[in-house]
């Protein structure tokens, strides 16, 4: 493994919003390649998990959560909250588990609204870009069929609308300026007169096509302005998805 | 009595199967050997359906093809509830028929995937998959919109439609045709949603999801 991918397994990465784990959902993504099942178990524990169960493989996100353990769909197999550790072999009710059976588990971190994990130790000096204080509104979404250096070109030029002036048309003194943070992370600002509005827009590299952007807005805009701020923003990523797409078959052979 | 014309693997015919469930009404199925022997194709049941296709349903003299259409008659018939496809409202049943209309175009592109892949149709599986995901990505953003703004069912409001129940089972057997939903969150959420209604019934291919402490 070269080195520049030996750092992208230490660092954080962006997996989900905090609302894409509601109760007894295994939610289910890759990073770098690796399959990963994603849940929240009581206590509000967000586990990180390798997606195969240690008996014979199976995808864990097939299985289903039962209280503080999430079962495997195949056997029947538990494994616990925050752990990982098996606790139970339904074929040897009265046994106990063999403590070998254990799914690989990630660290992780809340932050901005949304889910952070890193694949490999040791951990780096850098954080997330954002800290778990802060009101933020997790944006939808979404992947797009592209590398993420391809995405990332797409993103330094992101140009979106404070939230708080979408009602009305654009006027000459709007303005919006985006700047790089890392290789995986943009902050960007609109300004209306007195009016701003912060986004922070970042990459997880899923497998060697695909790409998801996860947003969040840096304010919590109520009703109407809320609902209008997330469309404007679900439609920005999807043209920017379309755009990335659009270039990547233009070079295919 | 209704009479539901049946193949076991028909996403289509598991439709009309999961509403007539949830509504609790009862039935007799009539099995089609719809593969290998093709009796849809068979001269007696082209004259019941001259398109050829399954489900079709009958009930007390009334012989209707099409599965949304089936369930639309079924809803409108049997659920005294009026949530499934609520009568005096409009603009409701002019979304849920957008959605039922989306159903058909999930069939044309997620179900033929699935049969190429599983009954050896000889369709052009690239395209049916593409299809699939240009559907699937529409509906994942629709989704997520839905569970911020109410109970996250296709259709505005607190309840499922018969729209859900029409986009629900190739949507969930997608898979079998080679169409990952790795990269749809939000319908992922949604499929568990519908598993877990009150009288939920799975089909092949379908698990169903452990209702827990
Ligand atoms: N629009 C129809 C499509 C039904 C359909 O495609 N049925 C399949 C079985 S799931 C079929 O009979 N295919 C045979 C054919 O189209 O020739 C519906 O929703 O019921
Ligand atoms: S594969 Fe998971 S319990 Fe056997």
């Amino acid at each position: 493994m070269s080195g520049a991918e030996d750092i992208d397994r230490r660092r954080w990465f962006a997996l989900c919003s905090r609302e894409d784990l509601p109760a007894t959902h295994i939610f289910e993504t890759d990073l770098l390649g690796q399959e990963l099942a994603v849940w929240r178990g009581p206590g509000g524990i967000v586990n990180v998990w390798v997606n195969r169960c240690p008996h014979r493989g199976i995808r864990l996100t097939v299985g289903a959560i039962m209280g503080a353990e999430l079962r495997c769909a195949y056997h029947g197999y538990r494994y616990t909250n925050g752990s990982g550790a098996c606790s139970a072999v339904p074929a040897q009710p009265g046994r106990a588990a063999p403590r070998s059976l254990c799914v690989k588990s990630y660290p992780v971190l809340e932050a901005g609204g949304l889910i952070w994990t890193r694949l490999a130790d040791p951990e780096p000096a850098a954080g997330p870009p954002l800290d778990g204080t802060g009101d933020f509104t997790p944006l939808y979404g979404l992947a797009v069929k592209s590398r993420p250096a391809e995405v990332a070109i797409h993103l330094a030029g992101y140009r979106f609308r404070p939230s708080a002036a979408l009602a009305a048309p654009e006027t000459a003194d709007e303005s919006c300026s985006t700047v790089q943070i890392d290789a995986y992370g943009f902050q960007s600002v609109a300004r209306k007169g007195r009016l701003t509005s912060e986004v922070y827009l970042f990459l997880q590299p899923v497998d060697a096509q695909t790409t998801n952007i996860h947003g969040v807005l840096c304010e919590v805009p109520d009703g109407q302005r809320l609902e209008a701020a997330l469309r404007h923003h679900a439609q920005l990523f999807g043209r920017l998805r379309d755009a990335c797409e659009r270039g990547v078959r233009d070079r295919a052979p | 009595m209704i009479t539901l014309y049946d193949y076991d693997l028909s996403g289509n015919c598991y439709k009309v199967r999961l509403l007539l469930a949830l509504l609790g009404v009862s039935y007799q199925r009539h099995p089609i050997d719809f593969y290998p022997g093709r009796e849809h194709k068979s001269p007696w049941f082209l004259a019941l359906n001259p398109l050829g296709q399954l489900p079709v349903l009958e009930d007390d003299g009334l012989v209707l093809r099409d599965a949304q259409a089936i369930l639309v008659y079924l809803a409108s018939m049997y659920d005294s509830s009026g949530r499934w496809y609520p009568a005096g409202e409009p603009a409701l049943l002019g979304v849920i028929s957008s959605w039922l209309m989306f159903a058909d175009a999930i069939t044309g592109t997620a179900s033929a995937a699935r049969l190429h892949d599983g009954f050896f149709y000889d369709f052009d599986i690239e395209r049916c998959r593409s299809g699939a995901h240009r559907l699937f990505r529409i509906l994942d953003e629709h989704l997520w919109f839905s569970e911020r703004s109410a109970q996250g069912w296709l259709a505005p409001g607190a309840n499922p439609s018969i729209a859900d129940i029409a986009v629900y089972p190739y949507v969930q057997l997608s898979e079998e045709g080679g169409i990952a939903r790795r990269d749809y969150p939000a319908i992922r959420r949604w499929l568990d949603r519908v598993k877990l209604l009150p009288g939920f019934v799975t089909m092949p291919g379908i698990l169903s999801l452990p209702v827990h402490a």
